[in-house]
């Protein structure tokens, strides 16, 4: 520890090269995290809020909510109840009665006393067909209680009767109607009895039907378009900094290695042992890779203060935690190229320079 | 006698078959405690292979390197490292301090891995030295004399049994050679040190008690003092 803190020291200008490097990388690391995980958060969060461990859906929607539809006869009213929970899913816009600019939503036609129903932050679940309750992100806080709105260009308005946050779906703000407006919206009349899916609080209350297919929630969220393909994009991404990572602290704490190999060849004629060596250089890659490492931590929590709330990035704090230790762990691997070097330096070398 | 060093027939070839070289032919020589011995000879003669077998830095091809009367190649790597910690000092030509410890700190280093703390002894053999100005300096603000100074302070620093000093004088000028080496000598008979010295410089010789010629290989006593 004292030969390395000297040797950091004495080199400040080096070293703090690694460090800006380690930084940059280790930020990039962090926030293509916040980013990734806000937006798989932002696809699946209302979903999550269900608890819910099992979904049927129509067997050639294949998994994929939006293809799915359940016609009245292929499930019957009566196998459903408050953990057995019907949902109806459309993609749809939303406009105010007092301004026509388009809202991108999800409308989820749910039974308001079922499982699935929303959590309120203010107002109240809808009791009739023409009332809604919406997510607060929709038109970024524009919707109030008792605001009156359109969807999918309908003549009939529905009344916003409650609110309800961090429900969304493939990234977007949920409307929720009663299921008799979803099948309004979706095929023409609130008597028809359609559904897209059917929810289950518990795996064992599978209600097994022929046409329909039960998975988990994970793979009907696995199977929103885009999400696993995005998924694999930042987790390769975020796979090929790390290697970067290894790459950079390999490379330059061999350099300087070798730059110092008559130092190690005289510390190792003295009889300093090869153990403080080694712990030398381990102690200098882990104090960079503490301090880069802390510094990209740190200003990834200023990214979070500074972001628009909009953006999608969310920490988690597991996450963020296993790639702190997972990147301490890749720099401290990178030293090991030097430490094979170091120990078959000859301590003769440093006798032959005065030979 | 008593001796802390002794060399038995020892012999060193490199290399096998007929690109062999033999660079130390079979020796015998026995040092005592504070013993003062000057090595001399021609280039490529086998001074430095002496030194290094003596200074445990490699083994000898036959024979055997006695140190208080252990056999060194009997000691594990991990042992003779630790012998050159604790029983030997070196002196080289040249990089003997770590560049970005200063001269205190060069000591300092030593009572962290000893677990001790000699920073009395430290300031004492550098006012010895002449060098209590310099505690601060890093070795590239020295001057090359200053800088073999320390040296010889820090190989003497654990109070070893045997100072290895491998040309040490070689990038001085007279008469700070003539320094360097006197106060080597002063230093090392003062705590019972024994110093093996390879130098060209046949002005320094009068310094030391025994004068060893090589060549090729073969060790022979050219003189003793008093
Ligand atoms: N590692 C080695 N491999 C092969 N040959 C070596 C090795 N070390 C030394 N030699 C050979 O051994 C002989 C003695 O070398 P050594 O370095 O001991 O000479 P020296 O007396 O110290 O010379 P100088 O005064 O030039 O320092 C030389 O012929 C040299 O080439
Ligand atoms: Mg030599």
């Amino acid at each position: 520890m004292y030969l390395a803190y000297h040797e950091l020291k004495s080199a400040k200008a080096r070293y703090g090269l690694v460090v800006i490097t380690l930084f940059l990388v280790a930020y990039l690391i962090y926030f293509l995290t916040g980013l990734a995980y806000g937006l798989a958060n932002n696809n699946r969060v209302g979903v999550d809020q269900w608890h819910a461990q099992r979904v049927t859906m129509s067997k050639y929607a294949d998994h994929n909510l939006q293809s799915s539809t359940i016609i009245a006869g292929q499930f019957d009213r009566s196998d459903l109840s408050k953990n057995v929970a019907p949902l109806g899913l459309l993609a749809g816009e939303v406009n105010q009665k007092s301004d026509n600019t388009d809202l991108d939503t999800y409308v989820f036609g749910i039974n308001f006393s079922s499982f699935i129903k929303p959590q309120l932050t203010s107002g109240r679940q809808a009791r009739h067909n023409n009332e809604v309750v919406v997510d607060q992100r929709l038109g970024t806080g524009q919707l109030k209680l008792g605001t009156k709105i359109k969807i999918n260009g309908s003549s009939t308005y529905y009344k916003v009767v409650g609110l309800t946050k961090n429900n969304l779906f493939g990234t977007l703000p949920i409307t929720f109607t009663t299921l008799g407006t979803y099948n309004k919206l979706r095929f023409g009349s609130t008597t028809v009895k359609n559904m897209s899916a059917v929810v289950y609080k518990n795996a064992t209350d599978v209600v097994k039907k022929s046409g329909l297919e039960t998975t988990t929630v994970q793979t009907m969220v696995e199977n929103i378009p885009g999400y696993t393909a995005q998924n694999s994009t930042f987790s390769l991404m975020i796979g090929a900094l790390f290697i970067i990572v290894l790459f950079v602290v390999g490379i330059f704490m061999y350099i300087l290695t070798i730059q110092n190999v008559s130092v190690y060849g005289v510390m190792r004629a003295q009889g300093i042992s090869n153990g403080t060596l080694i712990r030398s250089v381990l102690a200098q890659s882990l104090l960079l890779g503490i301090i880069g490492v802390g510094l990209g931590l740190f200003a990834n929590q200023l990214t979070v203060l500074i972001l628009p709330a909009a953006m999608p990035y969310t920490n988690n704090t597991l996450l963020v935690g296993g790639f702190t230790v997972g990147l301490l762990a890749v720099v401290v691997l990178g030293s090991v190229f030097s430490i094979k070097r170091i120990l078959k330096i000859d301590p003769l070398d440093a006798i032959g320079g005065a030979a | 006698m008593t001796t802390v060093l002794e060399l038995k027939q020892i012999t060193k070839t490199f290399g096998k078959g007929a690109a062999a070289t033999q660079a130390v032919q079979p020796t015998d020589l026995a040092i005592a405690p504070g013993e003062f011995i000057t090595l001399t000879g021609p280039s490529g003669s086998g001074k430095t292979t002496l030194l290094t077998m003596m200074g445990a830095l490699q083994s000898p091809t036959s024979g055997a390197v006695l140190l208080n009367g252990q056999d060194l190649a009997k000691l594990s790597e991990k042992q003779r490292s630790k012998v050159r910690f604790e029983k030997y000092g070196f002196i080289l030509q040249a990089a003997n301090l770590i560049p970005y410890l200063n001269v205190q700190e060069q000591f300092k280093l030593v009572d962290k891995l000893s677990h001790t703390d000699n920073r009395a002894y430290a300031d004492q053999l550098l006012t010895s030295l002449g060098l209590e100005e310099q505690r601060d300096s890093l070795p590239q603000m020295l001057s090359g004399g200053q800088r073999q100074r320390v040296a010889i302070a820090r190989a003497l620093y654990q109070q070893p049994q045997i100072v290895f000093a491998d040309e040490p004088t070689a990038s001085l000028d007279s008469k700070r050679a003539h320094q360097v080496v006197q106060t080597l000598n002063e230093t090392a008979k003062a705590h019972q040190t024994a110093v093996v010295m390879v130098t060209h410089d046949e002005s320094l010789f009068a310094y030391t008690d025994k004068v060893y010629q090589v060549r090729d290989g073969q060790v022979s006593l050219l003189a003793t003092n008093h």
